[in-house]
């Protein structure tokens, strides 16, 4: 105990407290900087990051020699002359056809059609000694995320699943999927089969998309996708047997759809574009283009996409294949589920990463940064005296309440009344109350307080979300930080700069820029549509976040960056000791 | 009669090997292990049918061996070539094909049922065949594999044996007089810490690796899909594929076939609580079954001829001449060896020409091959003769 009264006598004569108290803005933004510099200085450098290994003795990958080799060639064209064939024809004709291929190898099938009238067609082929009860999917959406017609896909899911039919080796079900596409449809085939489907082929190890639009022989390099929603990720030793596997085979892997000429690169740069394009992926996994692996997400299923790209290379389509066929043997190894290695990770290339140890300090950090100042306006001010209970702080709990229901409000109003760009523009007008409402004055401390509960809130939703779904945690931390800036508008100018925080700071605005800046697909307002869609459709949690989180933060800062007239509030405890010294 | 004479004739003419086995033990046992489990770990099930193929092969009989098998790999539905066990990529044994006899399997392989087998502590129902029945004659040859670490093998996914436990359980079957020698080999990583803390005598070890190093695969099959064999077990296959039930090759030829390039770890031997020179120690003492007899104390020979004295009359000259033979036939062998006195003969069950094979390897012997051989000659002439007669 000594040592401690030492301690805290040694701080209260350095006047460590107030001075700390003091530098509280400073602490803030220091923290805000270290969490964003974690991230993108600290993590990229030399030893920072480790190299990817299988983790999973069971797994073995490429340890049996892949077959599907030129003999399966002339199959697999066959398939796909016929596939192309069918490109004119309906989906229902369609499905039926192919059914009745797969049936002539002992597939048994099936069609499901969603609430949308989209028909899904899988099939099940039995593992001949296996007990059944675990399945590995192989999924051919019928057009890609592109839109494209998946020929190649489609092609080589029939002919691999012929030619997987004749090795007996299989403990596991294969279960085909012909999706009409990567998004919706396959989303809901995935969750009807865990609840509603007849034929089924027992718990979904793991799932394999591919990706092979076009009719061409040849190809480059392939790209692997394995960002999931609501910031899952497969199990690193599936994206691990993945890269493992094609690298094995010869081919180049682009993770993420890093385009070509920078797959060589091995230098700090090329880490850390690779290591903020997982972060990007994952918080905007379901608005953006959808390949087909985050149609599984949530049901403990490991999922990858592999997706052949360039028209001419040194590679045939049966070389593509030989990548499922490989992955598969080695998740048929399996006598568990994946649980050997990460399941919360970044890449920085295709073999190196760093786990969750390592990144988590950057949203940490952030989330820290929005603390430390919601305490600078709790008492970095002449009312932070006032009583727990005092009249502020209930209208400032309240006022988050109201925030909170407007933005529920809003939340569901856009989902069902999609009107994005009455929203941004709205969003727009409200950042500029300072200067609009020049004449209305709020009470100071009610000011201060209601920034203090903003930030506050905020940073419990960081807090509970990092773990969780960490990309959309730092994105969210780095692009409301603006928002902690934000000042009494006392003087004009203090008025503008608020005004230019809250703009940049305001949920939709904010996203809006940062989605047209880092990402071509996202142009325009369209990246809300697809967040309302990931929503309604995959389930997918960002929008509410985005709006249920930030939303209500923001609308209490931009409530709180009216003019204020600063009052005199007496301190309860002030008046006491008045009272005793009169008594005395 | 005809018995007795043939038993005095051989007895006579196979105490000449001598020379090379003077151990003293009369049956051989093998306890074979594989302590994991899991399809990946399909190489220690070949390791260990590999060794129960070897001993097999070399005479131990299927009631003298206890194999402990944890998984069955080969009925594994991820197995290419189901039914079939195989320890090289070319497939060229099945090791499962044959008929093999496994004591104890899947879950049943465990510390305690271990244990218990090498001290023999069982309750009244456990069955003859899966109990190791050894006195003090027995050699034991005890192969175990899997993955262990400093002072510990993994049973199963589940439990674990130490080193202690193994050495403790040796000096009980030492106190029991369950064996004559103990031989243990062990491949697994770090093994040589397996055996670093026996303290019962007569017990010569071997361990593939030495502390904080691992043991590695010698090969993977591409069409299976796993690796097949681990090094330390394949280069001791590859050694005791030259071996014959005849073969002079001692452990010491064995120890020496092991080097750093081949094993890719050290391999350990451990010779301080054995009594005698592993170079003197033929390989199928302990691979082998060279079932040695125990006579009892008083000398064959004299009491042959009495009892011969005493209940024939008729047959006194072909007595006599066998008499004659092998007496001085014991002396050229005892004249040679310096031995005192012979109170233990033995007598193999290895045939005839075995052991005429055998001894014309031995140059300094040649001289007393043709006496053999001649007593041979002599001995069944008389048999044959004899058994006319009545």
């Amino acid at each position: 105990m000594a040592l401690i009264e030492k301690l805290q006598r040694r701080i209260i004569d350095l006047g460590l407290l107030p001075r700390l108290i003091a530098s509280l803005p400073r602490l803030s933004l220091v923290c805000a900087m270290v969490g964003i510099c974690w991230l993108t200085v600290f993590i990229p450098m030399e030893g920072q990051y480790r190299r990817t290994y299988i983790s999973e003795n069971a797994l073995m990958p490429s340890q049996a020699y892949s077959y599907f080799r030129e003999t399966e060639w002339n199959i697999l064209r066959g398939y796909r002359t016929q596939v192309q064939l069918l490109q004119s024809v309906g989906p229902h004709q369609r499905n039926e056809e192919i059914s009745a291929w797969l049936q002539e190898f002992g597939v048994k099938t099936a069609t499901f059609v969603n609430e949308e009238g989209k028909e899904t067609l899988y099939g099940i082929l039995n593992a001949p000694r296996g007990d059944g009860t675990e399945a590995m999917v192989l999924a051919a959406p019928w057009f890609n995320g592109d839109d494209e017609a998946n020929i190649g896909g489609t092609a080589l899911t029939i002919s691999l699943a012929r030619f997987f039919n004749r090795w007996p080796v299989w403990s596991k079900n294969i279960i085909l999927v012909f999706s009409e596409d990567a998004n919706a449809t396959l989303r809901s085939w995935v969750e009807a089969y865990h609840t509603s489907l007849d034929l089924t082929g027992g718990s979904i190890e793991s799932a394999v998309v591919l990706d092979y639009p076009g009719a061409n022989d040849f190809f480059k390099y392939v790209e692997i996708y394995y960002a999931g929603l609501n910031g899952e990720l497969p199990n690193l030793d599936m994206v691990n047997i993945a890269v493992h596997i094609t690298e094995h085979e010869g081919m180049k892997v682009s993770l993420n759809g890093i385009p070509e000429e920078q797959l060589d690169q091995d230098d700090f740069y090329s880490k850390l574009k690779t290591l903020m394009r997982g972060v990007k992926f994952m918080a905007l996994a379901g608005a953006r283009k959808v390949y087909g692996n985050e149609a599984f997400s949530g049901w403990r299923i490991q999922s990858i996409t592999l997706r052949a790209r360039g028209e001419e290379g040194p590679f045939d389509i049966t070389t593509f294949g030989r990548i499922p066929e490989a992955i598969f043997r080695s998740v048929n190894n399996l006598l568990e589920k994946f649980h050997q290695s990460f399941f919360f990770y970044l890449l920085l290339a295709p073999r190196y990463f760093v786990s969750i140890a390592t990144y988590l300090p950057a949203a940490i950090a952030l989330s820290v940064s929005f603390t430390l100042a919601s305490l600078n306006n709790l008492l970095n001010n002449s009312y932070s005296s006032a009583s727990l209970l005092s009249l502020y702080n209930i209208w400032g709990l309240l006022a988050l309440s109201v925030a909170l229901a407007i933005s529920y409000i809003i939340a569901q109003l856009l989902a069902y009344a999609q009107h994005p760009q009455l929203l941004v523009l709205s969003s727009f007008v409200v950042s500029f109350i300072p200067i609009l409402l020049k004449n209305v004055k709020i009470m100071a401390p009610f000011a201060y307080r209601c920034r203090a509960f903003a930030y506050l809130y905020l940073s419990i939703i960081l807090t509970s979300l990092l773990v969780v779904n960490f990309a959309l945690a730092f994105s969210i931390g780095t692009l409301a930080f603006p928002m902690t800036l934000v000042k009494n508008s006392v003087t004009s100018k203090l008025r503008l700069k608020n005004c230019l925080l809250l703009l940049l700071s305001n949920p939709f605005i904010s996203i809006w820029i940062f989605g047209n800046l880092v990402d071509d697909q996202l142009g325009g307002i369209q990246m809300f549509y697809g967040f309302i869609s990931a929503w309604k459709n995959l389930g997918c949690w960002t929008w509410f976040i985005i709006c249920i989180g930030w939303l209500p933060a923001w609308l209490l800062v931009a409530y709180s960056s009216i003019a204020t007239s600063s009052i005199s509030i007496v301190d309860e405890s002030q008046i006491e000791a008045v009272k005793h010294k009169k008594t005395l | 009669m005809r018995i007795f004479w043939l038993i005095s004739v051989l007895g006579a003419v196979l105490s000449l090997r001598g020379v090379f086995a003077n151990d003293t033990h009369t049956n051989n046992w093998a306890v074979l292990v594989c302590t994991s489990r899991f399809w990946f770990n399909y190489r220690h099930m070949a390791n260990v049918l590999s060794m129960y193929r070897t001993v097999k092969r070399l005479g131990i009989p299927d009631s003298q061996i206890i194999l402990m098998l944890s998984d069955d790999v080969a009925c594994n539905s991820r197995n290419l070539f189901p039914g079939s066990v195989f320890n090289n990529a070319d497939r060229a044994i099945d090791l499962y094909g044959a008929s093999v006899e496994v004591d104890y399997k899947g879950y049943e392989v465990t510390v305690e049922n271990f244990i218990r087998l090498l001290t023999d502590r069982w309750s009244k129902d456990q069955p003859k065949s899966k109990r190791l029945l050894t006195d003090e004659n027995s050699n034991i040859f005890i192969y175990m594999t899997g993955h262990g670490g400093e002072d510990f093998l993994k049973f199963q996914d589940a439990e674990e044996i130490s080193s202690y436990d193994i050495a403790d359980a040796f000096a009980q079957m030492h106190e029991k007089k369950r064996y004559n020698e103990i031989f243990f080999m062990i491949d697994t990583c770090q093994a040589n810490t397996m055996y670093s803390k026996f303290y019962s005598p007569n017990v010569l070890a071997v361990g593939s690796s030495r502390l904080d190093e691992s043991s590695y695969s010698h090969h993977s099959d591409v069409e299976i899909g796993v690796a097949v064999i681990d090094r330390f077990t394949y280069y001791t296959l590859e050694f005791m594929e030259s071996i014959e039930k005849n073969s002079t090759l001692t452990l010491q030829d064995l120890f020496d076939s092991y080097t750093f390039d081949k094993v890719h770890s050290h391999v350990g031997v451990r010779t301080d609580l054995y009594e005698r020179d592993p170079s003197k120690v033929l390989v199928t003492d302990f691979f082998g079954s060279v079932q040695n007899i125990v006579l009892d104390d008083i000398d064959q020979a004299d009491n042959a001829y009495e009892d011969s004295q005493e209940s024939q009359e008729s047959s006194d000259l072909p007595d006599h001449i066998l008499q004659l033979a092998i007496e001085k036939s014991r002396d050229e062998v005892t004249s040679k060896k310096n031995e005192s006195k012979v109170h233990i003969r033995k007598a193999t069950l290895v045939d005839y020409e075995d052991s005429i094979a055998e001894m014309s390897k031995v140059s300094h012997h040649k001289m007393l091959l043709e006496v053999r051989v001649f007593l041979i000659f002599m001995g069944l002439l008389i048999v044959y003769y004899y058994s006319r007669k009545r």
